[in-house]
């Protein structure tokens, strides 16, 4: 898990730092817990914008497609961290996996059921959950169960174009941003969250510069506006579950444009 | 001192208009022949050019649209080694629901056919056994149960391509196996065979046309499949090269067929299966409407140029004939001008060249004669003065010498009463003949007769001459004959025309010393019924070889003394002016004749009475 993570936050001598202090805090915590627990934790909302720059990618009418960023809030005191487990839904659908980007606290099923008059294979080679669902017909649905953080990135064998991310975080406070960037986090206990984002077309770099902890309540916290650069980013063929191009000869596009 | 022109050719206005017609149509026919000669050359010529052009074209043609299938072949071989090649392909093969799903199978198929460089009519997947398992054209399924061909693709495991009908439609197709590796690296299984085809349709014969710049007809089993021409013309175009030979020539030897009224260069290609078995035919159809547009551009302007030459031809026989014709012209009228006589018609000398030199040696002579002439007829005038003064001199000279000696006779005393009487007469008759002369003389000199016209009998006439002049010629020994029928009736003045007898009859009798025989005859003249031939023949002496040609020209006279010499020169101008001639016609030792021919009395002539 640890170096899963890694890949998404890397460790700094600042961080380390932090956590040694948090872990202060937290121990502290403990002990006064008995005393503190005794009123009920306000529950507030939290949400922002996220504005995507330096972007390649245009959606046709011009306007920036913010959708599919991932923000997360983890609480700093490691309480609240079993949201249970949620079933989630991944349609392919059009030779399409819907949604393309799909959070899920670890430890969630999530069913692929093949909505198109055809044939898929869903599998997943890279990092998090490794898994080959096979050939299935036309209304047939496969579950996988993520049970490691990490992100499972899922193509589908016989149609390179399709594509999948699976983001399996330990917290039940994710957003998933809409097509505008905006993302809302409702229901979140007042405490202190390490605020983490993740963009498919971001660096992890950049993103990692994105981390930070910040306090949620006792008012509804608004983030304001998150800017994150596309800048550095390199898209990447992928290969089928049999780690080869799909295309022996090696003219055909990894990805199709949406 | 006449002399006449025969009638020319250049005399007549058409005689003229020949020759300038002459030179016209003479150059007109040249330049229209040069022309015709030089069309035909490069008709022959662009024809035949363009002929080898196409030629060598279609030559290169050949190689060109053999490429065109090559190509299209290759485009087709090289999607199905990709699917065969490709992981997804295997994947799909590998299960064994899958890889009998139509939907995913097409839209695998789908996949591979929009990132494929040419446009896929036809995809069919076989089973190692030949048996169909997917077809579909365009996306449509088609009925196909068995491919044979399938079956040698797979036991061959290598790519097949070839022509091929399915269903009823034609196809290019390429079948490529799908190998399984095994475990052993030199031995595969073949899974399945793919096919992928591109039909021959309209748009693939309108894309042949664009590259190669033919016509082009698909024909199957002796039937239009499609082709490159307007649908409008297709029909027709296909009828015309089934009957023909087109489709058995030499593709190195096209046949000329004439389409829809346009020339075309053609030949055939097979369309052959994978097993090299005729599916269908190509014609290619070679259009040789540029080559005749250039000809039809070259001809308008042989047609133009003809048009000119025969304008210059026009301009040129005009001018000729300004320069030519003209001064002919003027010439010739020169020419008769002078043969009728008149010396003083001046011909034109202004002409350049070879006629003018003509003209103005022609007007020197006509200057050179004139003067001649004058010179002559004043010479002749004197000389016939001098002729005349001494004839007439002579000719009075003996009677009034005869008068002046019987006068002096009469003066002596004591002479004889019969003497006296003799030589009276003697005077008498001199004076007579005195008188007689006189008369001729002014007669002659008068010039003129006024003739006191009735209608007589030759005959008649004739014989009063002959009584006439009895008693003298009889005593002379000299016998008259007359033959002359008595129906030629003639309007004449019967007294002048009975003096010409008598001259005739005294000049026969006056030579004829010795006595002779005078024969007088008549006849139709020359088988006409319109004029009489008299003659008066002799076998005196003859007239003298050196007077013959001027007998009857005045004072010239021969054989008889004491006469004018003006007796046939008045007798030539009386029968002239009766219409008639008279003349000499021959003249020897034996005798002489000379001959009259008068008119006939219209109204009485052929009538015997």
């Amino acid at each position: 898990m640890k170096r899963r993570a890694a890949g998404i936050l890397k460790p700094t001598p600042r961080r380390r730092r932090l956590t040694l202090l948090l872990g202060l805090i937290v121990g502290g915590g403990f002990l006064t817990a008995p005393f503190l627990t005794a009123t009920v934790p306000r529950l507030v909302s939290v949400k922002g914008t996220v504005e995507l720059v330096n972007s390649r990618i245009k959606t046709p009418g011009g306007r920036m497609d913010a959708s599919g960023v991932v923000v997360w809030l983890k609480a700093v005191d490691g309480g609240a961290r079993n949201g249970g487990r949620t079933h989630r839904t991944l349609t392919q659908r059009g030779k399409r996996f819907i949604p393309h980007v799909l959070p899920v606290e670890v430890g969630s099923e999530v069913d692929f059921p093949n909505e198109d008059p055809f044939f898929h294979n869903v599998f997943s080679i890279y990092e998090g959950r490794r898994f080959d669902l096979g050939l299935y017909a036309s209304g047939e649905t496969r579950p996988v169960t993520f049970n490691r953080p990490g992100i499972s990135y899922i193509f589908c064998n016989i149609h390179p174009q399709m594509s999948a991310i699976v983001i399996a975080l330990e917290t039940p406070y994710v957003a998933s941003t809409d097509q505008a960037g905006a993302f809302v986090f409702n229901g979140v206990p007042e405490g202190r969250y390490r605020m983490e984002v993740w963009h498919e077309r971001a660096t992890p770099e950049h993103l990692a510069t994105l981390s930070r902890v910040l306090q949620v309540g006792p008012a509804d916290v608004d983030l304001g506006s998150l800017r994150i650069s596309e800048e550095g980013y390199i898209p990447q063929p992928h290969r089928n579950k049999h780690g080869e191009e799909y295309d022996s000869r090696g003219n055909r596009p990894a990805y199709r444009k949406p | 001192m006449s002399f006449r022109t025969p009638s020319s050719p250049l005399r007549s206005a058409s005689g003229r208009l020949r020759l300038r017609t002459q030179l016209f149509v003479g150059s007109a026919l040249l330049s229209s022949a040069i022309l015709a000669v030089a069309a035909w050359v490069i008709n022959h010529q662009v024809v035949r050019q363009a002929r080898q052009q196409v030629q060598t074209e279609v030559e290169t043609l050949l190689p060109l649209y053999d490429a065109i299938w090559i190509e299209s072949a290759q485009q087709l071989a090289t999607l199905g080694a990709t699917m065969a090649g490709s992981p997804i392909v295997k994947t799909v093969f590998g299960d064994p629901r899958a890889s009998r799903d139509r939907a995913t199978l097409r839209e695998m198929l789908s996949d591979f056919s929009q990132s494929a460089s040419t446009a896929i009519d036809i995809f069919l997947i076989t089973d190692g056994a030949g048996q169909v398992t997917f077809a579909e054209t365009r996306g449509v399924p088609i009925e196909l149960r068995e491919l044979p061909a399938a079956r040698g693709v797979a036991e061959s495991q290598k790519q097949h391509r070839g022509f091929v009908i399915l269903g009823d439609k034609l196809f290019q197709l390429v079948l490529t196996p799908l190998l399984l590796h095994s475990g052993s690296v030199d031995y595969h299984n073949t899974l399945a065979v793919l096919g992928a085809g591109a039909e021959l349709d309209r748009k693939t014969a309108i894309e042949i046309k664009r590259r190669i710049h033919c016509d082009i007809l698909f024909l199957v089993k002796d039937a239009l499949y499609a082709s490159s021409f307007a649908p409008a013309d297709e029909a027709q175009a296909t009828k015309t090269v089934i009957s023909s030979d087109v489709r058995n020539s030499d593709p190195t030897h096209p046949t000329e067929i004439r389409l829809n009224g346009e020339l075309y260069l053609a030949f055939t290609r097979e369309l052959l299966s994978s097993d090299d078995e005729r599916v269908g035919q190509v014609v290619i159809l070679r259009s040789l409407a540029e080559a005749g547009q250039l000809f039809q551009a070259i001809s308008n302007r042989l047609v133009l140029l003809w048009t000119l030459s025969i304008a210059a031809a026009l301009l040129l026989s005009y001018l000729i004939a300004n320069r030519i014709t003209r001064p002919i012209d003027s010439l010739v009228a020169g020419v008769e001008e002078f043969g009728r006589g008149n010396y003083e018609f001046k011909v034109s000398t202004d002409a350049h060249g070879e006629i003018g030199a003509l003209a103005r040696s022609f007007d020197a002579m006509r200057r050179s004669l004139k003067q001649t002439q004058t010179a002559l007829l004043r010479s002749e005038r004197l000389a016939t003065i001098g002729q005349m003064a001494s004839s007439i001199v002579h000719d009075l000279r003996n009677p009034l010498a005869t008068i002046t000696t019987a006068a002096e006779m009469l003066a002596r005393d004591g002479i004889a009463h019969e003497r006296r009487q003799t030589l009276i007469e003697s005077q008498l008759r001199a004076s007579d003949r005195m008188n007689e002369m006189l008369r001729e003389l002014l007669e002659f000199s008068l010039g003129s007769y006024k003739l006191n016209l009735g209608r007589h009998s030759l005959a008649g006439i004739v014989e009063r001459a002959i009584r006439e002049l009895k008693p003298g010629i009889g005593r002379a020994g000299v016998e008259v004959e007359a033959h002359v029928p008595k129906h030629f009736r003639v309007q004449a003045d019967d007294e002048r025309l009975r003096r010409v007898f008598e001259n005739l009859l005294i000049n026969a009798a006056q030579a004829m010393t010795d006595g002779g025989q005078i024969t007088i005859t008549a006849d139709y003249f020359q088988e006409s019924r319109d004029q009489v031939r008299v003659a008066v023949i002799d076998n005196g002496p003859g007239v003298p070889a050196e007077v013959r040609e001027r007998v009857f020209e005045p004072f010239v006279s021969y054989g008889k003394s004491g006469g004018t010499g003006l007796g046939l020169a008045i007798a030539q101008r009386v029968v002239a002016a009766h219409g008639g001639e008279i003349g000499l016609k021959s003249s020897e030792a034996s005798g002489s004749e000379f001959y009259l021919v008068l008119p006939l009395d219209p109204d009485e002539q052929g009538v015997e009475t």
